[in-house]
C-alpha cells in the first residue's frame, strides 16, 4: 500500500484500460487498511466493509478521471472518511458529524507479550493507555503506525496541519512509553531483550 | 525535558519522518540516558507489531461481494435510461455540490456501459442445450416480449427468438437455452443450503455463458454467422463448446465475435457464398461504442428500447434483422449491395420509412410487395 509507483501503475491501468485485474489488485491492496480506518469510525465490521465497497464503487465510477488524482491513497481515505461521516450522520441521527466529535475506536496491533518482551499486564496497560488517548490522537497514531502513512498524507486526509499530526504521534508515543517499565529488573521475561 | 525529547524524537523516527539531525540527536540522548533504552526498544517492537488478519473474511468472497454491489449499483440506470439521473447515486452526498451533477452524468454514462460478446463457433461443436422437461417462451418475427423467470431474472426476447428453461429451473444451477436474441438482467440468487451464489448459465448453439448476476445481450440466431452476447454490467465467463477448457472472461465495453460454424442458413438472407464464412475470424475481441446522440445507450441493446440500430453494419447482416423486425422476407437481387455499410437508429419507423431512408443513402432501388421486399 505504500509503494507509490505500484499504486500509480494500477491507477493508470484502471484509468486508461478499465483493467479489472488492476481494480481487483487495488481493492486487495487497500481493503485491510481502509476497513480498519472505517471501522474506527463506524465500529461495525459489516458497515466498514460496505463503506470500503462504496469507496471502490465510486472509484470505478470516476475511472475515466482517475489520472487527475495526484495521490490516490489519500483520495481513497478522504472518500472513506466522508462516507463514514455520512454513515454516522444517517445512522446515529447526529445532526453534525465532525471529526473531532466522533469517538474513534483505534485498532492498534500489539504482538504477544513474549515477542514484545513485556508482561501481559503491561500489554493491558498499553491498551488502556491507547483507549484513553483523545479520539483524534488515536486515529492519527493508528494511521501512522498501522497504515504507515506519511504525516503529510494524514494531514491531507483529515484536513489538519502536518504539525498537528507530528505532535499527536509524539503524544501517543510518550503516553505509551510512560506506561512501560523503566527498569529491566521489573521484567518477567528477560529473554530476547538485548 | 530530556525524556520528553527522546519520545518525540523516537516518534518521528518510527514514523519515518525524522531528519538526519534528529536521528543523531536521538542516538546521543539514548547513550546519555541508558535508563530509557529498554523502553525505547519495547516501543520499537510495539510499533513493528503486525495486525492480526483473521478479523476480515476471506479475500475472494469479499471481492465477489463487492463486485456484486458494484454491478447492482451500476445496474439501476442500465435499462432505465429515462429516470437514471434522478436517483442514480444516493451515496454521493459527500461530493461537493458543484461537482455533483458531473458525478451523476459520469455515473449514468458508466452505468450504461455495455459489454458485448459476440460468439461464433468452430466446426465440430455439439449443438446447444439438453432436452429436458421444460418451459419455452418464444416470439414470432415482428414481435418482442419481456418475461420474468421464476428466479426474478428479467428477459427481453427479440423477434423470432426462443428461450427454454427446465422445470427444475431453481435448483443448484439456473440454466436456459437460447435461440435468437435476448437481453438478460440476471437476478442474484444464493443457494439456501450453501449460501453460495447460484450461477446462471445460457446455452447457445456454440457457447455457454456463465454469469453470477449481471445484465447482457445474447444474439444467437441460427441463420447468422455469429453469436453475440452483450454484457451491460458485471462480468461473464464464456465457454466455447468446441474448446471447453478455455474460458473467456470479458470486460465492460468489449465485444467478442466468434465464428459460428453451426449456422444453418434458413432465411433467404443474401446467401453466404461458399467461403464467405471463412472471412469471419475465429474469434475477435473489440470495443463497443455508445451511440453519439445518447451516450448512455449502446447499439447492441437498443432493440430493448424498441430502437432498430445499426453501427457500421454490413447490408447482408442488416437484412435478416429487418426481416425479423418487420416480419417480412427480403430478396436482394444485386449482390454488389451486400458490402454496403450502414450506421443509424430508427425509432418507431415503418418498414417503408426505413427502406426509403436506406435507399436514399445508398441509391439502391426497392419495392415492398406485402410481406416481401425486393432490392436491386
Amino acid at each position: 500500500m505504500n509503494d507509490p509507483n505500484h499504486i500509480r501503475s494500477l491507477q493508470e491501468r484502471i484509468a486508461l484500460y478499465e483493467d479489472m485485474q488492476a481494480y481487483h489488485a487495488l481493492y486487495d491492496l487497500f481493503f485491510t487498511n481502509l476497513h480498519r480506518f472505517c471501522f474506527s469510525f463506524v465500529k461495525s465490521s459489516e458497515a466498514a466493509e460496505e463503506i470500503v465497497s462504496d469507496v471502490f464503487i465510486k472509484l470505478w465510477q470516476i475511472r475515466n478521471k482517475l489520472m487527475e488524482i495526484a495521490n490516490l491513497k489519500v483520495y481513497l481515505y478522504q472518500i472513506a472518511k466522508n462516507f463514514c461521516l455520512n454513515y454516522i450522520t444517517r445512522h446515529f441521527k447526529n445532526p453534525v458529524a465532525r471529526l473531532d466529535e466522533i469517538d474513534i475506536e483505534a485498532v492498534i496491533s500489539l504482538d504477544n507479550p513474549e515477542e514484545l518482551c513485556i508482561s501481559a499486564d503491561i500489554i493491558n496497560t498499553i491498551q488502556q493507555t491507547i483507549k484513553q488517548l483523545p479520539p483524534q490522537c488515536r486515529l492519527i497514531f493508528q494511521m501512522v503506525k498501522e497504515d504507515g502513512m506519511r504525516y503529510k498524507e494524514v494531514a491531507d486526509i483529515l484536513h489538519i496541519s502536518v504539525l498537528t499530526v507530528r505532535n499527536q504521534v509524539a503524544i501517543a508515543v510518550k503516553k505509551i512509553a510512560d506506561t512501560l517499565p523503566a527498569s529491566i529488573g521489573l521484567q518477567y521475561n528477560l529473554k530476547g531483550t538485548r | 525535558m530530556t525524556e520528553e525529547r527522546v519520545w518525540y524524537l523516537l516518534s518521528v523516527q518510527l514514523s519515518g519522518e525524522a531528519t538526519p539531525e534528529e536521528l543523531e540527536e536521538l542516538n546521543t540522548l539514548l547513550q546519555q540516558q541508558p535508563g530509557l533504552g529498554l523502553r525505547a526498544d519495547i516501543m520499537r517492537n510495539i510499533w513493528k507489531s503486525k495486525q492480526a488478519r483473521e478479523a476480515v473474511p476471506a479475500s475472494a468472497s469479499r471481492y465477489d461481494k463487492h463486485l456484486q454491489r458494484l454491478s447492482n449499483h451500476l445496474a439501476q440506470p442500465a435499462l432505465q435510461f429515462d429516470a437514471e439521473a434522478v436517483d442514480a447515486e444516493p451515496e454521493m452526498e459527500t461530493v461537493p455540490q458543484r461537482s455533483r451533477l458531473r458525478w451523476l452524468w459520469l455515473a449514468a454514462g458508466i452505468a450504461a456501459s455495455v459489454l458485448v460478446v459476440f460468439l461464433v463457433f468452430a466446426p465440430g461443436g455439439k449443438t446447444g442445450g439438453k432436452p429436458v422437461a421444460s418451459n419455452t417462451i418464444s416470439t414470432r418475427p415482428g414481435s418482442k416480449s419481456k418475461v420474468e423467470l421464476p428466479d426474478g431474472t428479467q428477459v427481453w426476447l427479440n423477434a423470432d427468438s426462443k428461450l427454454t428453461y427446465a422445470h427444475n429451473f431453481l435448483g443448484n444451477t439456473r440454466e436456459v437455452t437460447l435461440t435468437g436474441e435476448a437481453y438478460f438482467d440476471v437476478a442474484h440468487v444464493n443457494s439456501p443450503e450453501t449460501g453460495q451464489r447460484i450461477p446462471f448459465i445460457i446455452h447457445t448453439s456454440s457457447v455457454d455463458i456463465k454469469v453470477l448476476g449481471t445484465a447482457f445481450n445474447v444474439r444467437s440466431y441460427p441463420g447468422e454467422k455469429t453469436i453475440e452476447t452483450a454484457l451491460i454490467r458485471g462480468s461473464v465467463e464464456v465457454t466455447l463448446h468446441n474448446n471447453p477448457d478455455k474460458k473467456i472472461v470479458l470486460k465492460p465495453d468489449e465485444k467478442l465475435i466468434v465464428k459460428n460454424d453451426n449456422a444453418t442458413i434458413v432465411s433467404n438472407t443474401p446467401a453466404d457464398s461458399p467461403g464467405a464464412a471463412d472471412n469471419v475470424p475465429m474469434m475477435t475481441l473489440s470495443k463497443i461504442h455508445p451511440w453519439k446522440e445518447d451516450t448512455t445507450t449502446h447499439y447492441e441493446t437498443m432493440w430493448v428500447k424498441n430502437k432498430l440500430a445499426f453501427e457500421n453494419e454490413t447490408f447482408d447482416r442488416m437484412l435478416p434483422e429487418l426481416e425479423r423486425w418487420y416480419n417480412v422476407s427480403i430478396v436482394l437481387k444485386n449482390e454488389s449491395l451486400k458490402g454496403l455499410h450502414f450506421t443509424g437508429v430508427f425509432e418507431n419507423k415503418s418498414l417503408a420509412e426505413v427502406m426509403e431512408a436506406l435507399s436514399l443513402a445508398r441509391g439502391f432501388h426497392y419495392e415492398i410487395k406485402g410481406a416481401e421486399v425486393i432490392i436491386w
